[in-house]
């Protein structure tokens, strides 16, 4: 069935100022998936997102840069400065018709110009007011920088990934940035939920830790009080999983499966095993025990050895599946782009360029709301694009003020 | 400013059907800021992180994995006998009186009890319907299941970090199970917004593995634009140079250091007192540095090495250098300036002599941080449920208690 008219998102009508450096360009992705109107504030010229690797083709350019294209899809896009009193003013008369304004500054940054969470707050009661920080605003470190690697590091994210005898391994694709960027949309959400509910429709300051939300993934794997009760520090362990066994395992074809055993499902494990005639020395009732299991992991992990070792990779996730058993493959995104499931749930998402003449194909929506769909189809905004429609039909700018502003370099 | 209001989803009422730990992270997110959240649990089909895990040393006490309480804070919990029709429909009493229903089943179980959201709508018509199953509620997987390291493996987040050439064991701490809830809770919450405006409901379908998927930032496009899969970055970047984990004086201790700019790269080199390097023409610009990073490496391994990594961190950071420890449990607990007391808090259990060290949300409204109150015991608020929420009289609830529907 196809709409005439799609159903707008669930904060259609939101609207977002999106000043977020790399730091937090991705929670005004989120919001603007959501059917908000994101409008992302850029210095003339074009910030530093669209400076990022990889570019297409290889070539740089402000158009060219994946990175912006990937985190500024669905948003619109002015250029201000915002260090300049006349642009700090247009800034103010912006926040004035907007709900939420997202900031990455150094605690206090913004603040000096004037654009600080008490001052935006006295010209729109209702602003939620989002930052996002390396270590939040307050606090002996709320000085200190860092990029995602560093807030991966001091989250206590880093130290738990990779092979004991390598160093430390970074998780991929910037995964603090992910995790604050979704502790503060979530935030930003409760703080719109509870000014819907308030009579007095009062916004809040939201106040985002990358070095918290990251910390918040280990909060298993590294559980405190592993450390509170037992002074055990837990490390990385290669191969072997992080609940007592190993997980990762090589099929016949080279490639690899993450295979778990799931408590109830030992005997379809055991029948598996018998079935392909895969000697072991599992039968007895000692290995039904998931403590004793996990005591004696080697045993285990040579069983399943020899049952990777008889299939290729994708047969031997579908069978496990099938018995129940928690096998899944490890996927590049080009398995990805042909896997049965996502190409039956249509999650990939393709949306023409034509200024590129391209069409990017991308990961969609994570999230999928029966009533209000959030959406994918809107390329990222060319640099200024929307200076006519925001300053113009937005805060009642006239072409000849633009014109001067422009000449003046504030726009 | 002062902060004197109320939290912001006090009066909002979730009936949880959500265990292991995804999903109690999700609804832990809206009983920390304010909502009343149900846990409802079953003996035959228990929440088995109540086991095992992280245990006191005195031995476990009742549901004192340490991994339990800290996914259910400030959550009530009552113990409900699906498999009994009387069960069914107390289950469906506290619906009535919900403004959200959450679960992370895989397949129809909930439909098989006749709590699918068909079902229950008629019951509230605005109700809000989140199911968290790994591969979604439609399509052939709908039956697979997986734990957080299976989600992170099938999403592709594995295959794009760690050395090139090892295997890709990925992100070790189980991490879709801390980033999918907070997906769900956006949804939860953006579903609210819109109910609040305009009084409708809605389902929401949110497949783990596909929130993962959400989070391979570039990987996606950098494939179906470019034409290639990105080689595997290990520690490097390729915006930041010197970009790594150094290793430090002290057993398996480093310190990430993150280079954006030759400003930056001076500060490095007059911080390590080694401002000749400055100079030096294989270092001079980010492409010289990306040429000769292993030779980079090499001359700051060399200076960290005999460092620890505070030490190392606290000085680059003054000199505004993006440098820091690369923190295990025991700088995150008691070393890091900033975590322990103010993010990684003690919570006790009164009466008994353990207390649980659990983090509180990475969120401030109004530079402050909701209240932590500990996890429920199993079958705990019973009576306030049955008795006072649902206004049970005396009969009936010792009635529903001997018919095994209330355990």
């Amino acid at each position: 069935m196809v709409e005439a008219e799609p159903r707008p998102g669930p904060l259609a009508d939101v609207r977002v100022v999106d000043l977020a450096g790399e730091s937090g360009v991705f929670a005004g992705r989120l919001f603007a998936e959501l059917g908000a109107d994101v409008i992302r504030v850029e210095p003339p010229g074009g910030d530093r997102v669209r400076a990022r690797r990889p570019f297409i083709d290889g070539e740089p350019g402000v158009e060219r840069s994946l990175y912006h294209q990937h985190f500024n899809a669905q948003k619109r896009a002015i250029t201000l400065d915002i260090c300049r009193p006349q642009g700090a003013e247009l800034m103010r008369r912006l926040v004035r018709v907007s709900d939420v304004l997202i900031e990455t500054g150094a605690p206090g940054e913004l603040a000096a110009l004037g654009l600080g969470a008490e001052a935006l707050r006295g010209e729109q009661p209702g602003l939620i007011y989002l930052s996002i920080a390396p270590f939040g605003q307050t606090g002996p470190m709320a000085g200190y920088r860092a990029t995602d690697l560093i807030a991966s590091a001091m989250s206590g994210l880093m130290y738990l990934n990779g092979y004991p005898e390598d160093p430390p391994a970074m998780p991929g694709a910037e995964q603090a940035y992910h995790m604050g960027a979704l502790a503060a949309v979530a935030g930003a959400l409760l703080a719109l939920v509870g000014r819907d509910r308030d009579a007095g429709g009062a916004g809040r300051h939201v106040d985002v830790s990358l070095q918290e939300a990251a910390s918040m993934a280990t909060l298993q794997t590294a559980n405190a009080n592993y450390y509170t009760w037992h002074r055990e520090v837990p490390v990385r362990h290669g191969l072997t999983g992080t609940a007592g066994g190993r997980s990762l395992y090589q099929c016949r074809d080279g490639r690899w499966v993450s295979f778990v055993l799931p408590p109830p499902f030992w005997d379809h494990f055991i029948a598996w095993l018998d079935e392909e005639g895969i000697a072991h020395e599992l039968h007895g009732g000692e290995w039904r025990e998931l403590r004793y299991r996990t005591q004696h992991a080697e045993p285990v992990s040579a069983a399943v050895s020899a049952l990777a070792a008889r299939f290729d990779r994708t047969d031997l996730f579908r069978e496990g599946q099938r018995r129940r058993l928690l096998v899944m493959p490890v996927n590049t995104v080009a398995d990805l782009l042909e896997d049965a499931q996502l190409r039956d749930r249509r999650f990939f998402t393709a949306v023409d360029h034509p200024e590129l003449g391209r069409t990017l194909v991308d990961s969609g929506v994570a999230y999928r709301l029966q009533r209000t769909p959030a959406r994918l189809d809107r390329r990222a905004p060319l640099l200024g694009e929307h200076n006519a429609a925001v300053f113009g039909d937005l805060l009642g700018v006239d072409e000849q003020q633009r014109a001067e502003l422009a000449r003046a370099g504030v726009i | 400013m002062p902060n004197d209001r109320r939290l912001p989803l006090e009066g909002i009422r979730v009936a949880d059907f959500f265990w292991l730990i995804a999903g109690p992270a999700c609804s832990r997110v809206l009983a920390d800021f304010g909502a009343e959240v149900i846990k409802i649990e079953s003996l035959s089909r228990l929440d088995r992180i109540r086991e095992g895990g992280v245990q006191p040393p005195e031995g476990a006490v009742a549901d004192s994995n340490g991994v339990f309480n800290d996914c259910n804070t400030n959550k009530r919990s009552i113990t409900l006998n699906l498999n009994t029709p009387r069960g069914i429909e107390l289950a469906k009493e506290i619906v009535r009186r919900s403004d959200i229903v959450t679960n992370n089943f895989t397949g129809d179980r909930m439909e098989r009890w006749g709590l699918g959201y068909e079902a229950l709508r008629e019951l509230r018509p605005d109700l809000i319907m989140l199911s968290l199953p790994v591969m979604g509620t439609t399509g052939p997987y709908v039956r697979y299941g997986a734990y957080g390291n299976g989600v992170i493996a099938f999403s592709g987040l594995s295959t794009n970090m760690g050395p090139p050439g090892r295997p890709p064991v990925g992100i070790a701490p189980l991490y879709s199970d801390f980033s999918a809830p907070l997906f769900a809770a956006i949804a939860v919450l953006a579903a609210l917004h819109h109910r609040e405006r305009t009084g409708e409901g809605q389902f929401i379908d949110l497949a783990q593995a596909e929130s993962a998927m959400a989070l391979l930032g570039t990987g996606t496009l950098e494939y179906t634009v470019n034409g290639r899969l990105p080689p595997r970055p290990g520690n490097r970047s390729r915006d930041h140079c010197p970009h790594g984990a150094y290793r430090c004086a002290g057993s398996d201790r480093w310190c990430a250091i993150a280079v954006a700019s030759d400003d930056e790269w001076r500060r490095l080199c007059e911080a390590m007192q080694r401002p000749e390097l400055i100079a030096d023409p294989r270092f001079a610009t980010f492409e010289a540095r990306k040429r000769h990073e292993d030779a980079l490496d090499a001359e700051i391994a060399g200076w960290t090495a005999t460092r620890d990594p505070w030490q190392v961190t606290h000085v680059l950071q003054a000199a505004g250098v993006a440098a820091g420890v690369v923190e295990d449990l025991a700088d995150m607990v008691v070393r890091d300036p900033h975590l322990p007391g103010r993010h990684l808090r003690e919570i006790a259990r009164e009466g008994e002599s353990v207390s649980f060290m659990t983090h509180a949300q990475p969120v401030r409204l109004d530079g402050e941080s909701p209240p932590l109150r500990r996890a429920p015991l199993m079958g705990e608020h019973n009576e306030y449920v049955f008795r006072e929420l649902l206004g049970m009289s005396d009969e009936a609830f010792v009635q529903a208690l001997a018919d095994g529907a209330i355990y």
